[in-house]
């Protein structure tokens, strides 16, 4: 796209700057003698081109792990972690008893983490991004394993755990966050290995019960009680509910049934407790699985 | 239903662009860098970001793409080596013309040292509007856009790099040949 009637209204003056001074100009660029072009090891271009596809192939999958570390841990914890925010009053390292009549937020923790770790299975539904776009998390987290779906804009990701680490597989990770087709294509399909990334916490119940404040958290303060699916529920908030708050039930068994934030970008529900749990599949073979830490 | 290139189709299809775009990334960027050892170092930067994200350039325009990253990557050289940055104009096979004592390739090594040396007088940003301007084909409008910079300092910029190499005499005499991108 060239322009070259603009130089009329170029204030320049087509006396200093003329037509054939630009035409020479480009000629000269486009026409000067390069010489010999220096040597090109397109072996290596494309050995380096691979490894920074893959650099990028582990963030991508990190960016994941992400999303379902905030849903998993809690915004709370999570934000502390991101912000360095000295923890107010920390680690209120609640023991995994549970007290009689939990009155104090700290107790209310320790009763909440013990109902979790001792339930037989909870269904989980994670909604991120509002209830009209973004992502959601519907699993089923059992005593061995962990097993449901990732959805994102209609696409949909497998999600298990299973002996300790967590697998996930299928199209939605293409699209949040997007991976290339040549990232796709190395995953030929395979299951994705998350835990190499860090990520555990629904794995199983175990893991789950720890997402309670876990040590690097702020400590909780106790907030208004309401009714909520028939039960009535106390609100566990972080910093003055700004972050997010926690619903957990005022009476026996004390579970966690509600996260949510202010803005309602994330909303979380925890329902279905032992209910029957579905079989967790065996855990796929090495050649079923694709490390991201390994390229 | 197409059917998805292989990794192996992938990295064919890219090589045989490399091999067909290396000359005119290579003059896009000696002019930028005006530097014949950091020009090779700007497109082999290029092609190895264009090789990773080729996948993802599929109905895209991968040239743009990569003289993108030249000009990039030459931003990010400049500001790393500012207060010690050299220009030279250093033309390495200069000797090898004399070896081979041919006339015309002598006299192109000749041109070339005196281009170099010409666009080695212009400014950072001079060199970026000249490329966008000469070598790119772009409007005024769009290099201002691209540059992030007001139309009038392109226009300015580009009145002002053009009368430098006027002044090094070197458009004056420069035959006028078939382009040769």
């Amino acid at each position: 796209m060239t322009d070259e009637g603009s130089l009329d209204g170029s204030g320049l003056g087509r006396d200093e700057l003329g037509r054939d001074e630009l035409a020479g100009a480009r000629t000269l660029l486009h026409g000067f003698d390069l010489g010999p072009l220096p040597a090109l090891d397109l072996d290596d271009v494309v050995r380096r081109g691979h490894r920074r596809r893959r650099a990028a192939a582990v963030q991508r999958v990190a960016a994941v792990v992400v999303l379902v570390l905030v849903a998993g841990v809690g915004l709370a914890s999570v934000h502390a972690h991101l912000q360095g925010t000295p923890a107010a009053v920390t680690t209120t390292s609640p023991s995994p008893t549970p007290t009689p009549s939990p009155s104090t937020a700290a107790e209310r923790v320790a009763a909440a983490m013990n109902a979790v770790a001792s339930a037989d299975s909870v269904h989980i539904v994670a909604q991120l991004g509002g209830p009209n776009g973004g992502s959601m998390l519907d699993v089923v987290v059992t005593k061995n394993g962990a097993v449901g779906t990732f959805t994102h804009q209609a696409k949909t990701a497998e999600y298990l755990g299973v002996n300790g680490a967590l697998y996930m597989r299928g199209d939605a990770l293409a699209d949040y966050p997007t991976l290339s087709p040549s990232q796709l294509a190395a995953v030929h399909g395979r299951w994705i290995l998350m835990t190499t990334l860090g990520q555990s916490t629904w794995m199983n119940l175990t893991e789950l019960s720890k997402w309670f404040y876990p040590p690097h958290a702020t400590t909780p303060t106790l907030g208004a009680t309401k009714t909520l699916d028939g039960s009535r529920v106390l609100a566990l908030t972080d910093q003055g509910g700004r972050i997010d708050v926690q619903w957990v039930q005022v009476d026996a068994p004390y579970r966690p049934v509600r996260v949510e934030t202010p803005d309602h970008i994330l909303e979380w529900t925890l329902t279905d407790w032992n209910a029957p749990p579905p079989t967790i599949p065996p855990a796929p073979t090495p050649a079923e699985v694709y490390d991201p830490s390994q390229g | 239903m197409t059917t998805r290139p292989t990794g192996r189709d992938l990295d064919e299809e890219f090589r045989q662009f490399a091999v067909a775009q290396r000359k005119a990334l290579y003059r896009v960027a000696l002019v930028l860098a005006a530097d014949p050892g950091v020009a090779e170092d700007l497109v082999q930067t290029a092609l190895m970001r264009t090789h990773a994200r080729w996948p993802r350039l599929h109905g895209q325009d991968p040239v743009r793409y990569a003289r993108r990253v030249i000009a990039n990557a030459n931003i990010d050289r400049w500001r790393r080596d500012r207060g010690r940055e050299r220009l030279t104009a250093a033309v390495p096979e200069q000797a090898a013309a004399a070896r081979q004592g041919a006339g015309d390739l002598a006299a192109g090594v000749a041109e070339r040292d005196a281009v170099l040396r010409a666009l080695a007088g212009l400014t950072a940003q001079e060199r970026r509007v000249v490329v966008l301007r000469f070598l790119d084909d772009v409007s005024e409008a769009d290099t201002a856009k691209a540059l992030g910079i007001p139309l009038g300092t392109v226009k300015s910029v580009t009145h002002r790099a053009i009368g430098k190499l006027r002044d090094s005499g070197h458009l004056d005499r420069t035959p006028q040949r078939e382009v040769n991108p």
